[in-house]
C-alpha cells in the first residue's frame, strides 16, 4: 500500500510540474512509465483526469487547508468517488506542499501587462551655462527595463529618462501616496 | 436550375431550362468549340489536368505549361484554357444535387463541345476528384481568423493618482486568434453588460436557426 | 547602464506619472486571486518632443523595491 501511495504522490507532483510550473518533460507518458508501468493506459488516463480535476478545483478557489480537507473527504465519500480514502491523506499532503506555489503560478498567468524587470540609475552633474554663470545641477538618469509577461521573455522594452530634484520630488510624492493607500487598505 | 417539360400538340418533347453556364453563354465558352477542334485528345487531357490541379489548390508546374506551349499555338492555348476554366467553374459552383449528369452532358453537347471530350469533362465534375476540389473551394473562400483562446481577469481599483477612493471593478480581456494575433484590452462594466446581452441574443438567434430547416435546404 | 546613450541631451524627461492601486480579484484560471498590485503609467518626452508612454504592473513587493530605489536616488541627490 505504501508503494501505491508513493506513486500517487509522485503523480500529483508530476502533474503540478507539468500543468502549473511549465515543466514540459513531465508528460503523461513519462509519468506512467515511471510510476504506473503496470496499469492499463485507459485506467491511467482515468486516474490522471481525476487527479487534474481535484487539483484544479482546489487551485481555482485557492482552498486553504481546512477547505481542502472538507472538499477532498467529501469527494472520497461520493458514490463514484474520484479518490480513495487512503489517497485522501496523500492529496492533502501534496496540497499543503504545493498550494502557494501553484497559486503563484496562476497569478503569473493572470498578469498580462509589462513587468518591471530592472531599474538602474546614476547621478550626473549637468553644467548649464545660464547667463555667463555655470550652474551645476545634479540630475538622476534612470533606466527601466520592462518585460512583457505574455511574450515569455522575448519582448523587452527599455525607457530612459532624467529627473532633476523637482521631478524626483513629484515622483516621490506619488510613491508616498501609493504607500499610504496600501497601508490604509492593509487592515 | 429548373426543368420544365412542355408537351406540344404533335406529341414532341421540348425542354426549357437555364443552362448551368447562366442565362447568356459567356463569350469564352462560345468560342471554345472552335479551338477545341484544333487540338487532339491527348493535348486536351493535359489541359484538363492542369485546370484540375489548379482547382484542387495545388501548384501547376512550369513544365506542364511549357509542354502545351510546344504543341499548340499561344492563341489556341489561351482560348482553350480560359473557355474550359469558365465552363468547369460554372459547373463546380452548383451543388451536387442540382446538376444531373445526363443533363450536364446534354448541355455540353448543345454548347457544341466535341463529343469525344465530353466524358473527360463529365468525370471532372462527377468523378472522384470532385471532393478534393470542393474542399479547396471551401478553404479558399474568404475566411476570418478564429478565436483560439479567451482569457479574462477582474480587478478592483482601490485608489489612483487622480482619485483617492475608487472601488470600481475593471474587466481585462485577452484574446488569441488563430492567425497568431493577440489582443489585450479593457472592457468597461457598462460595455460588458452590452456584450452579455448581445451574446445572449446571438445564442437565441442560433437556436432559432437550428430549429428551422434553413440549414437543411435541399434542392 | 547602457553606454549607448550618446549624450545627456538625448535622454528623455519624465513628464508624467499615473498610478492605480488595485486588487486582481478573479480570472478564468482562478476564482479568487486577491492579489494587490500597483499599475503605473509613465510618460517620457525625448529631446525631439516625442512622448513615449509605458505602462506596467508591479506586485506589492516589486513596488516596495521600486520605491526604495527612488528614495535612494533622492537621498543621493540631496547630499550633492
Amino acid at each position: 500500500m505504501a508503494d501505491e501511495n508513493k506513486s500517487y504522490f509522485g503523480l500529483l507532483n508530476g502533474i503540478a510540474r507539468c500543468d502549473y510550473y511549465g515543466d514540459k518533460e513531465m508528460t503523461d507518458d513519462f509519468l506512467k512509465g515511471e510510476l504506473y508501468g503496470d496499469m492499463s493506459p485507459d485506467d491511467f488516463q482515468k486516474l490522471t483526469t481525476r487527479c487534474r480535476g481535484l487539483i484544479k478545483s482546489m487551485a481555482m478557489t485557492n482552498m486553504d487547508m481546512n477547505q481542502s480537507e472538507v472538499f477532498v473527504t467529501s469527494q472520497a465519500k461520493k458514490k463514484d468517488a474520484s479518490i480513495t480514502e487512503t489517497q485522501v491523506k496523500v492529496l492533502l499532503k501534496f496540497w499543503k506542499n504545493h498550494r502557494s506555489k501553484i497559486h503563484e503560478a496562476l497569478l503569473e498567468k493572470c498578469s498580462w501587462n509589462n513587468q518591471l524587470k530592472n531599474t538602474s540609475w546614476r547621478i550626473d552633474v549637468k553644467s548649464q551655462t545660464k547667463t555667463k554663470e555655470q550652474v551645476m545641477e545634479p540630475t538622476a538618469i534612470v533606466e527601466l527595463v520592462f518585460e512583457n509577461r505574455l511574450s515569455m521573455g522575448k519582448e523587452v522594452d527599455v525607457i530612459q529618462f532624467e529627473m532633476n530634484s523637482e521631478s524626483l520630488r513629484k515622483l516621490l510624492k506619488s510613491v508616498h501616496e501609493i504607500e499610504e493607500q496600501i497601508e490604509k487598505n492593509s487592515k | 436550375m429548373s426543368v420544365v417539360h412542355i408537351v406540344g400538340e404533335g406529341g414532341s418533347l421540348s425542354t426549357e431550362r437555364t443552362s448551368f453556364v447562366g442565362q447568356r453563354i459567356p463569350n469564352e465558352i462560345k468560342v471554345l468549340p472552335k479551338y477545341l477542334k484544333k487540338i487532339d485528345k491527348a493535348t486536351f487531357r493535359k489541359i484538363l489536368q492542369v485546370l484540375v490541379t489548379s482547382f484542387e489548390g495545388r501548384d501547376v508546374s512550369e513544365h506542364s505549361i511549357q509542354e502545351l506551349a510546344d504543341v499548340i499555338t499561344e492563341e489556341t492555348l489561351t482560348y482553350t484554357v480560359s473557355g474550359l476554366h469558365r465552363l468547369l467553374q460554372s459547373a463546380l459552383r452548383l451543388p451536387h444535387t442540382s446538376l444531373k449528369q445526363q443533363d450536364f452532358q446534354d448541355e455540353l453537347h448543345e454548347l457544341s463541345i466535341p463529343q469525344d471530350f465530353i466524358p473527360d469533362i463529365t468525370s471532372v465534375i462527377f468523378g472522384s476528384r470532385r471532393a478534393t476540389i470542393d474542399n479547396n473551394s471551401l478553404e479558399s473562400g474568404p475566411r476570418l481568423p478564429k478565436l483560439d483562446e479567451f482569457k479574462w481577469r477582474v480587478d478592483v481599483a482601490i485608489s489612483t493618482s487622480v482619485l483617492n477612493r475608487v472601488l470600481e471593478p475593471t474587466l481585462l480581456v485577452e484574446m488569441r486568434l488563430s492567425n497568431g494575433k493577440v489582443s489585450n484590452f479593457e472592457i468597461p462594466i457598462s460595455k460588458f453588460h452590452d456584450l452579455r446581452y448581445s451574446v445572449a441574443e446571438i445564442i437565441r438567434e442560433m437556436e432559432h436557426l437550428e430549429q428551422r430547416s434553413i440549414l437543411q435546404i435541399q434542392d | 547602464m547602457e553606454e549607448d546613450v550618446v549624450s545627456l541631451l538625448q535622454i528623455g524627461r519624465l513628464i508624467d506619472v499615473q498610478w492605480t492601486l488595485g486588487v486582481a480579484v478573479s480570472s478564468n484560471t482562478c476564482k479568487n486571486i486577491n492579489s494587490p498590485f500597483v499599475a503605473m503609467a509613465v510618460k517620457v518626452q525625448d529631446s525631439s518632443g516625442k512622448v513615449v508612454s509605458k505602462s506596467f504592473e508591479l506586485s506589492l513587493m516589486e513596488f516596495q523595491s521600486f520605491s526604495r530605489q527612488m528614495k535612494d536616488i533622492a537621498t543621493v541627490l540631496e547630499t550633492m
